[in-house]
């Protein structure tokens, strides 16, 4: 099975954008408009890496986060924070272990991006194997 | 942070080079230097650290606003209306700080607005759903009241089993509603003294079916129509009109079930004469595991026994909740053998 990304962002040009570079280096993509159809969806979905917006309405990028590492199967899932609004300020009052979370202040260029999607690919690929499923 | 290096750059940049260029003039003055060479290199750096230090002050005072500026927006964001933003600068950060707490306080005040409007939307709900229950009342004088204590206990019950608050508001309008299908039942069966013949009988088990039709095309009492459905429902199955059986049958209809049989049984109806607090728990006992549900009737019991008072109690005035009256600790001597009907 190929590896599925879920890409959550509530402004339409950057989701093709954002789009463009998964798919581009072989992502399998679902997209989500805002946090809660993330959270729906991954409900039904499995997937192997989640790639989000910070501001988006209803439930933010940090919500999302917080309550996908409630499940058990979404503790070690890889998750690419894009923000616009810095690190620092995000994570203020946030107490809660995030775990794998990369942070990517926006306005990025897309070279970053890549070069982390290809370093979370890699470690995807390494821990599938041991995985039964 | 970008914002902040930016401001420091130029600072240091601007502030370095006049002192550069006065050192190199002072420097060459005249044939014989001014100042040695490592002199003019400890003024340079000297000049440097000033322009960092002072770039650094003026930087965090124009990027340290803005960043209480972001964490408000976010605040506001997740529902924080009213934050407010401590800022006492007087340029146009301050009065960026000064309209952003304005704009949080109208927030807050529209915020609160629209909570009294639900608020009062809600209000009117149960207002339609009272005055529907008195339209019950007005057509059969012997269940007047009825809907309003078995309402009160229903609660006082949903409570004790640990209902949470939405549920409770469902239960409070399906108990105030559980009998409103007896609209659509004719006036002689209702108010018939004698015993009911087969036929009449199956017309006046419809009435939970009529109910839930008859509040069927109301949105907000969709969750509620199970409730109205099965009140009639014996946990055994043996009930109407679906024969459900234990745990098939919604909660809140168990609860109401058993309210329900309490209050018919200490009020006087055309058929029968009221009992005593005391008999209508022994009626409650032997009617557990057939037609009531052991636990809300053994939770049920204990209420009658704590916080009800005697029936007849509730004459005194029937527009107050009874149980706020009188503790109904003497129940012997207060309980009179039938209860007027008001």
């Amino acid at each position: 099975m190929s590896t599925r990304a879920l890409l959550c962002d509530d402004d339409m040009p950057i989701r093709k954008m954002l789009r463009d570079i998964l798919e581009e280096k072989g992502l399998f993509v679902i997209e989500a408009r805002d946090g809660q159809e993330a959270l729906s969806l991954l409900q039904k979905e499995d997937v192997d890496l989640v790639v989000t917006d910070f501001l988006m309405p209803k439930v933010d990028g940090l919500q999302l986060i917080r309550t996908l590492r409630a499940t058990e199967r979404n503790q070690l899932l890889p998750v690419v924070l894009l923000s616009a609004i810095s690190r620092k300020q995000i994570m203020r009052d946030e107490l809660a272990d995030l775990g794998p979370t990369y942070y990517i202040n926006k306005p990025f260029r897309p070279r970053k991006l890549r070069k982390l999607i290809e370093i979370i690919i890699q470690r995807i690929q390494k821990t599938k194997p041991n995985n039964p499923s | 942070m970008t914002l902040f290096r930016t401001i420091t750059v130029m600072l240091i940049v601007l502030s370095t080079i006049p002192v550069m260029v006065t050192g190199a003039l002072i420097g060459n003055y005249g044939d014989k230097p001014f100042m040695l060479t490592w002199q003019l290199l400890l003024l340079g750096i000297f000049g440097i650290v000033l322009a960092i230090a002072i770039g650094t002050f003026f930087a965090l005072g124009i990027t340290r606003p803005i960043s209480k500026c972001v964490t408000g927006a976010l605040a506001i964001a997740r529902g924080n209306f009213g934050y407010s933003l401590d800022i006492k600068s007087r340029n146009e950060i301050g009065e960026l700080a000064h309209t952003f707490n304005y704009m949080s306080r109208q927030l807050l005040y529209y915020d609160n607005k629209n909570k009294e409007l639900l608020a009062s939307i809600e209000r009117a709900y149960l207002e339609t759903i009272r005055a529907l229950a008195n339209s019950i009342d007005a057509k059969d004088p012997y269940t007047r009241g009825h809907s309003m204590r078995v309402t009160e206990y229903a609660q006082m019950l949903g409570k004790d089993l640990g209902l949470e608050e939405n549920e409770l508001n469902l239960l409070s309008f399906g108990s105030t509603l559980h009998d409103i299908g007896k609209i659509g039942i004719r006036e002689e069966i209702l108010t018939k003294k004698t015993q009911l013949t087969d036929s009449e009988r199956k017309l006046m088990q419809q009435h939970p079916v009529l109910g839930e039709k008859i509040i069927e095309p109301v949105d907000f009492l969709q969750p509620v129509r199970p409730l109205i459905r099965h009140h009639h429902e014996w946990v055994d199955g043996s009930g109407y009109p679906d024969g459900l059986k234990g745990d098939q049958i919604p909660l809140g209809a168990r609860i109401i079930a058993t309210v329900d049989t309490y209050d018919a049984v200490t009020s006087k109806r055309p058929y029968q004469e009221a009992v005593t607090k005391h008999q209508a728990i022994e009626i409650l006992n032997k009617l557990r595991d057939t037609q009531l549900d052991p636990i809300v009737c053994d939770a049920m019991v204990r209420i009658v026994k704590t916080r009800l008072p005697p029936p007849s109690v509730e004459k005194v005035s029937p527009d107050k909740p009874s149980f706020l009256l009188d503790n109904g600790t003497e129940e012997s001597n207060s309980v009179p053998k039938t209860r007027e009907v008001v």
